[in-house]
């Protein structure tokens, strides 16, 4: 069946089916992630550069699956940067004079439940890409097509 | 696309900075028995750390001196300074010219401080010193500075190791502050004896004094050697006395601090 991705909204080009091994490299590029979690390597740096090795690996790939590397990436990146903060306010308040407070302890919460929330999106849309499913996460997804076009 | 996306965004962080300010009303600190952990950790490490202290040093014999320090100290506290009625004070017999906070609020002088002090103001200036960092917990804050998160984690469970211990009556006893909290306790020290109607420059000399006579600080002058330089010190702390502009000292008996000399046993 060919299609004419001229006439097409880029959604609609991501939901068109793709082969078994676009979708496989697709569906990778989430589980690069949880690989280096599963490897032992709970900095969540590590975990960005395994997405951002397999995202620059992807470049010249189809659309499906440059476009889910891309999202699994911006993902990341947004995990990095709260992740970030909450570690080196723990470091600032091992080696200075701050002390752990309330506040402190609530960002550890809310970053503890981000990441829960990423970890359990990161599986489902593992396995749903698998099959050849498009999947858009909210916030990231926009971010995405803003990024990476057909 | 790009609308969709910075509404996402602003309704994200909107979420994020809500959820963290509710969760911030949370008391994690009582709920987690942070300050129950470490009380409990102070306490112990305290009671330890005297007991090896006084193993190795002996308590001063005479009870004039005794009570004559403890007065002296008791004229510092400001009554409604945190914990004035429970800091103990021990002096103990060693050449050192030395003193310094260990956990849970008590305090120890060495004798050899004592004989250094020309005037009764400059030992009521060291005194006032190290009971403005017990008044301000620093004795903790620099032990989990120095002992790291790890070690405080094995202590509050309860693996009390005599290794440990030595290390903690260690970093106590010859270990700086850091400089800001060093800062900080020399300008309460100022405060506290101002307060008390005690001339602080006293102190300040005995702070150059310990510079000028000793520049390359033996192993007996510990409690200058561990501290910001003499200069910086008394630097700042005369600027500090000059804008509070109090005058009028009543001047510690001199005679009684003398009595007090007599009563110490001679250096072995």
């Amino acid at each position: 069946m060919e299609y004419n991705s001229q006439h097409m909204t880029p959604q609609e080009l991501l939901r068109q089916p793709v082969s078994e091994g676009q979708a496989e490299k697709a569906s990778n590029s989430y589980l690069m992630s949880l690989v280096a979690i599963m490897a032992g390597i709970g900095l969540p740096l590590f975990n960005m550069l395994a997405t951002l090795i397999f995202f620059l690996s992807n470049r010249k790939e189809g659309y499906f699956v440059r476009w889910h590397s891309t999202q699994a990436l911006f993902s990341q990146l947004i995990l990095v940067f709260i992740n970030s903060i909450g570690f080196y306010w723990f470091l600032s308040i091992i080696f200075s004079d701050r002390s752990f407070t309330n506040t402190f302890f609530a960002y550890l919460a809310v970053i503890l439940l981000v990441n829960l929330t990423e970890f359990v999106a990161t599986i489902i849309t593992a396995i749903k890409t698998r099959k050849n499913k498009h999947l858009e996460w909210w916030l990231v997804g926009p971010l995405t097509h803003i990024f990476c076009k057909p | 696309m790009k609308r969709k996306f910075f509404l996402h965004i602003i309704l994200f962080l909107s979420a994020f900075l809500l959820l963290w300010f509710l969760l911030s009303q949370v008391n994690f600190r009582k709920t987690l028995r942070i300050e129950e952990g470490v009380n409990k950790l102070e306490k112990t490490l305290g009671s330890w750390s005297i007991k090896l202290f006084l193993e190795e040093y002996p308590k001063v014999e005479s009870k004039e001196v005794e009570s004559y320090v403890n007065n002296l100290l008791e004229k510092i506290k400001h009554p409604q300074s945190r914990w004035a009625d429970e800091t103990q004070l021990f002096i103990l017999e060693s050449e050192q010219v030395n003193a310094f906070a260990l956990p849970n609020r008590k305090m120890i002088v060495f004798t050899g401080l004592l004989r250094f002090a020309d005037k009764p103001e400059e030992l009521a200036g060291v005194l006032a010193h190290e009971l403005a960092h017990i008044q301000e917990d620093h004795v903790m804050e620099k032990l989990i500075k120095e002992m790291g998160v790890t070690a405080l984690f094995t202590l509050i469970s309860g693996e009390y190791s005599i290794r440990v211990i030595r290390e903690v009556t260690r970093i106590i006893s010859s270990t700086a502050y850091d400089r800001h909290l060093e800062r900080k306790a020399d300008e309460l020290a100022v405060k506290y004896l101002m307060d008390a109607g005690i001339d602080p420059q006293p102190f300040l000399h005995l702070l150059t004094r310990l510079s000028d006579e000793h520049p390359d600080f033996p192993q007996e002058l510990q409690w200058v050697s561990t501290h910001p330089h003499p200069e910086n010190r008394v630097r700042y702390l005369q600027n500090l006395i000059e804008e509070k502009k109090e005058k009028g000292y009543q001047p510690l008996n001199k005679n009684e601090w003398s009595s007090v000399i007599n009563q110490l046993r001679e250096p072995s």
